[in-house]
């Protein structure tokens, strides 16, 4: 299936993209738009995000994944980015899919921060049908622990350093001071002041899905059988169909996380089919 | 005085559940060092923590996210015992 790596142009600079059209002249079935998590943990389901991509496109989706602007081959600052500049890249990138697309059905499919802003984007953009793996729920719950999560990966640092018979505050155990006012380095990602305040705004079951709502599915990835109290009340809150996959958290970075399952799982619901 | 019997059983199977561990939660020690024993990194870690705060309802301010805290199943106990009351 031919991947197109291409540059979609905005008024705020071109954002990287790479899209995956079917085999063969059909047109495409859905053009399924494929929302990246935030922060560092875009970079680590990198990999998960391309293998989701080709197996949308095995079920005659085109999908289009991209770069939001400050990330990846985009333009811009990582600093600068923002979750309303998260969603007008996500818009340009849906009509740029759409035009390539036929009028095929959009379907949102979104991860992490990415599941977040694709359950708020789906009614605006018009979308058929939303997936949102493991969204973040509470913007403010994801700062903390991504503050935490800096804090462990400094602490690890600085006690192999220890081990190592190095002095307190060398090398990487150390904050970095080069970041502009307001913003902080989460877990290696600079993260701007405008951001660190949006996501605190940022809460899911505070607004349920409105009438215009579309056919969505929350996938829980956890070792629990059963949806999280917080899930399941999203799930009322979208009207959506929730499942729960045991994976690893594919967005951490880890070896070789098995994505295959989840693949399958939003495969048919993308394409149309009840299961 | 928090019951760190009942706890410690519990904090091993989401050990071995959030890790995915080869091996059964019974077999782990109340003091085996994670790091050590089986090379926990802060990934890894940081998986436990938000286990134990799904799992427990508790949540861990980030000055509290520090490897010598959970680095044992009795020291996770005993931070978990700390947060509930247990």
């Amino acid at each position: 299936m031919p991947e197109t790596p291409l540059y979609i142009p905005t008024p705020a600079g071109p954002l990287f993209a790479v899209l995956h059209t079917p085999d063969g002249d059909r047109p495409p079935a859905t053009a399924a738009l494929l929302l990246a998590p935030g922060g560092d943990e875009k970079r680590a389901a990198h990999g998960a995000m391309a293998r989701l991509a080709r197996t949308l496109c095995t079920a005659g989706a085109a999908a289009l994944r991209f770069d939001c602007r400050g990330t990846g081959d985009s333009a811009g600052e990582a600093a600068d980015v923002t979750l309303e500049s998260m969603e007008q890249d996500a818009t340009a990138a849906a009509d740029f899919l759409r035009a390539r697309s036929g009028g095929a059905p959009l379907v949102l499919v979104g991860v992490r921060l990415g599941a977040s802003l694709a359950l708020r984007l789906g009614p605006v953009l018009g979308a058929a049908r939303v997936v949102a793996v493991a969204p973040i729920l509470s913007g403010a719950t994801w700062l903390r622990q991504e503050r935490g999560r800096t804090a462990l990966r400094r602490s690890m640092i600085a006690r192999e350093l220890a081990a190592a018979g190095a002095a307190p505050g060398t090398g990487t155990a150390s904050a970095r001071t080069d970041l502009p006012a307001g913003a902080e380095d989460l877990a290696g990602m600079p993260i701007g002041a405008e951001m660190i305040a949006g996501l605190g705004r940022l809460d899911l079951l505070a607004a349920p899905a409105g009438a215009d709502a579309p056919e969505t599915l929350i996938v829980q990835v956890s070792p629990r059988r059963t949806p999280l109290s917080e899930i399941a009340r999203l799930g009322e809150a979208q009207r959506a169909r929730v499942e729960c996959l045991n994976l690893e958290p594919f967005w951490q970075p880890l070896e070789s996380p098995d994505v295959g399952p989840l693949a399958e799982l939003i495969r048919p619901f993308a394409a149309g089919g009840a299961s | 005085m928090p019951d760190l019997n009942a706890l410690l059983p519990q904090i091993k199977k989401l050990v071995v559940e959030r890790l995915f561990l080869d091996v059964p939660a019974e077999n782990i020690g109340d003091d085996d060092n994670l790091l050590e024993k089986f090379g926990v990194d802060s990934v890894r870690m940081f998986e436990i923590v938000v286990g134990l705060e799904e799992a427990f309802g508790v949540s861990f301010a980030d000055q509290e996210f520090s490897v010598d805290r959970f680095a044992t199943p009795r020291k996770i106990a005993e931070v978990v015992a700390g947060k509930t009351g247990a």
